[in-house]
């Protein structure tokens, strides 16, 4: 009985209305700090060393802005399944990106939340939160149902 | 109404529990990526727009190469070489600075460095400054080609007025591979 009430608890789309509060104000934060300043991500994506040296430029550029439309869209319950697949793509990403930089013993700033290549080095704790944010995008994908869809909110 | 009946009315509306369905969840995924591929398009296009305006846009195709970026952290810093760096330190006229985590530099530093990363060095400025004063030359280090740390060290201890702070471009790695004598951490 309780078992069976706490699966219901963690798979309500309560709780995954609050992970896409809580995610969209990630995203959006994150990506307008990023978008402040493109020379900065654009360092802290070269610090990765996974990418050719084409690519960082435009990632720079174009990602911070897929962050922030993520982040409105999550905030707003508009195109939400999109924003969360979207998302948890992101996250993904970054995780195995820093998860192999972590393995390499590379000493290098996250680039999460800073674009100041001299910041502190990334540690397993940005994993792990990394980590924890994916399955929140994960959550809010397969269980969100509108709740709270400014649409709806409009509408009614 | 009472706020708190309207919004449990709202929540007992909203929630379905549904049982697991195959079909919804294909047609989930499927809507998903269709939305997916909707915001990501809207944001290459915001993006690439915004850059094109901006007055500080970067350029789509940037050069990175590590001798490149190392040249731009050094600009308006002397660089000195493992051997110049050696034959001060023999004399003892070398004050070395490590500018990497104070964990990376426990595990082994150059002889009698002190761990000053860039966040910390307004600290201690002031008593870098007195040691360069005193004829002591402040070498500031990393670890990597184009490690960030020590140019922004020196950067920062220059402008507090130390004189002459000159940067050991990857300095752990070069002075290990020289096989001078380092400090490690005993265990």
């Amino acid at each position: 009985m309780m078992k069976s009430r706490f699966i219901g608890w963690c798979l309500s789309p309560v709780l995954s209305v609050l992970f896409r509060w809580f995610l969209g104000v990630i995203f959006l934060y994150a990506g307008l700090i990023k978008a402040s300043d493109p020379h900065g991500f654009a360092h802290s994506i070269y610090d990765y060393r996974l990418l050719l040296g084409w690519m960082i430029n435009p990632m720079a550029i174009l990602m911070p802005w897929v962050e922030i439309l993520v982040g409105i869209s999550l905030l707003l319950g508009i195109l939400t399944q999109g924003a969360a697949l979207v998302g948890s793509g992101l996250m993904a990403v970054f995780t195995g990106a820093l998860g192999i930089s972590l393995a390499r013993g590379l000493a290098i700033a996250c680039g999460c939340f800073s674009t100041s290549s001299t910041a502190e080095p990334a540690t397993w704790l940005n994993l792990l939160e990394n980590l924890v944010l994916l399955g929140m995008g994960v959550h809010v994908f397969l269980f969100d149902q509108g709740l709270f869809r400014v649409s709806r909110l409009i509408r009614k | 109404m009472d706020p708190g009946i309207w919004y449990r009315q709202r929540l007992s509306m909203e929630i379905e529990v549904k049982p697991f369905n195959p079909k919804a969840s294909i047609l989930r995924i499927r809507e998903g990526i269709r939305q997916g591929v909707l915001l990501v398009a809207l944001g290459v296009l915001i993006g690439a727009g915004f850059n094109g305006v901006r007055p500080s846009g970067l350029p789509w195709v940037g050069a990175w190469s590590p001798s490149l970026i190392t040249s731009q952290y050094l600009q308006g810093l002397r660089e000195i070489t493992v051997e110049e760096a050696w034959s001060l330190h023999k004399t003892g006229q070398a004050l070395f600075l490590d500018a990497r985590d104070p964990m990376t530099f426990h595990e082994g530093h150059l002889p009698g460095a002190l761990n000053i990363p860039p966040e910390e060095a307004a600290t201690y400025a002031e008593e870098v400054q007195a040691l360069a004063e005193a004829g002591m030359q402040v070498i500031a280090y990393c670890d990597g080609v184009d490690c960030p740390l020590s140019p922004e060290l020196a950067h920062v201890l220059q402008w507090h007025g130390v004189p002459s702070v000159r940067v050991l471009v990857n300095g752990w790695s070069r002075w290990r591979e020289a096989g001078f004598p380092v400090d490690r951490r005993e265990e």
